[in-house]
């Protein structure tokens, strides 16, 4: 079957899938297709304690993610930071020019064949005011990665990865209701709180009073339900209301 | 609301149409670096912004600055998918009267976060419903690998045309259809709160 047919029919096939196990068969099938042994999608959370909306599909060899689980590499898993910095999709091989690893982000990299689990390429999938997550295919030790399937397996993973968002936010019945924006002005303050101004700061910025600044941010902090300015700027930042863009200068 | 541009009434849209081409030459020329992109003083224009383009413009009320953008072409005549990238198809180029092609989607830079995403709706209800108005059934569309995810957690359905591919250092590019139907139109206004039409219909007689 030609490259184009395999990657159309996992498409087609998508749209039809109704649970989380028919994906991650439908998965298995297209990584196989696609001339790779492994795949791992997810979001990215602390794998021992998943929020319940979280998705992770994988056929990691078992020795392997019993060990990731325990000895919480999913940490400092240096494949997993790149892949939260990364845009566009990488090879394994690529990572130790990318970063600079420590001793034990090297031994990570290193056990990873010992297990089964040889080269590998992560697609990495951020969706602004949810998760970001990747997908990851990957090959047996001593294999070498499929090159003329990179450009379609990241398609594959993206497209699957909104099939498995879409499951699980229709499950906890997300969909149905997004939270509102904060208005320009709340989101104006929220930047600059989180850029580390003042009230006073921030009034002479905007030309307008402290007092009303501050009425800004109070009634943010009401919306996003919490009575604190740090959790305030992580809510916006995760909600989209503000981008790490607008507060990384 | 979002201005539907084209020949007959472009001359009533000047401001927002400078202000468009000026914002495309800042993010597609100057940042994103797009190969084979020549800026034309503050504009960035190509051979398909002729008469038989149609602009969705959301500007500003008032001022009439360019918020986020997009360019239609019938794909029955000159477009950047035929013309330039066939080598992204798989099979049949799309050719017919009721598939238009969707290019330049264009937000203004300043806009980030938030206000990106609202304008992101507001350019996305303006296709569905453009697509409606002109009896189409669906676009074709081309798209960086990572920006898919974003167009694909609206819930268009969509269908590839080919496989993804290089077209310059960036991730890969892959070209598509859209499917347009009253239900997608639908489903936008309930999951994004939506009750009003966001087209302003320029029903003027022509010059």
């Amino acid at each position: 079957m030609e490259l184009f047919s395999k990657v159309s029919t996992f498409i087609e096939k998508a749209k039809k899938v109704r649970r989380l196990d028919e994906l991650d068969r439908l998965l298995e099938a297209t990584a196989d297709n696609l001339g790779f042994d492994f795949y791992a999608l997810g979001h990215h959370v602390d794998l021992q304690l998943p929020p319940e909306n979280a998705v992770r599909l994988l056929n990691y060899p078992t020795a392997w993610f019993k060990r990731v689980l325990e000895r919480r590499y999913f940490v400092d898993d240096p494949i997993l930071l790149m892949s939260q910095r990364a845009v566009a999709g990488f090879r394994w091989s690529e990572v130790p020019d990318m970063m600079a690893l420590t001793a034990r982000q090297k031994a990570i990299l290193a056990q990873a064949p010992r297990e089964g689990l040889g080269a590998g390429y992560t697609v990495p999938v951020h969706v602004p005011g949810e998760y970001a997550g990747s997908v990851n295919f990957a090959v047996r030790t001593e294999r070498k990665l499929p090159e003329a399937s990179l450009p379609s397996a990241q398609y594959v993973g993206t497209v699957a990865f909104e099939a498995a968002r879409r499951f699980q936010l229709a499950s906890i019945g997300a969909a149905k209701e997004p939270p509102a924006p904060l208005s320009p002005r709340q989101r104006d303050c929220v930047a600059l709180v989180a850029l580390g101004k003042s009230d006073k700061e921030i009034a002479q910025r905007l030309g307008i009073k402290p007092v009303t600044v501050k009425s800004y941010i109070e009634d943010a902090m009401a919306h996003h339900h919490t009575t604190r300015r740090t959790q305030l700027v992580v809510r916006a930042l995760f909600q989209g209301d503000i981008s790490f863009s607008d507060v990384i200068k | 609301m979002v201005l539907v541009v084209h020949a007959g009434n472009r001359h009533r849209y000047e401001r927002e149409l400078d202000s468009m081409f000026r914002d495309r030459k800042t993010v597609f020329v100057d940042l994103a670096k797009w190969k084979g992109l020549t800026a034309d003083g503050d504009h960035e224009h190509d051979q398909f912004d002729t008469d038989a383009a149609v602009y969705l413009i959301a500007a500003e009320p008032g001022t009439g600055r360019h918020l986020s953008s997009l360019r239609l072409l019938p794909t029955t005549g000159p477009n950047l998918l035929t013309d330039v990238f066939p080598h992204l198809c798989a099979g049949a180029l799309p050719a017919a009267d009721d598939v238009w092609e969707v290019t330049r989607i264009c937000f203004a830079p300043h806009l980030r976060g938030g206000a990106r995403k609202e304008v992101f709706k507001l350019i996305a209800l303006a296709a569905a419903e453009v697509g409606l108005v002109y009896g189409l059934r669906q676009y074709s569309v081309m798209a960086y690998l990572s920006f898919l995810p974003e167009v694909l957690a609206m819930g268009w359905d969509h269908a590839p045309l080919g496989v993804p591919q290089q077209v310059d250092e960036r991730d890969p590019v892959v070209a598509f259809t859209l499917t347009i139907d009253s239900e997608t139109l639908r489903k936008f206004r309930t999951q994004w709160g939506v009750r009003a039409p966001v087209l302003h219909l320029d029903t003027y007689e022509a010059a």
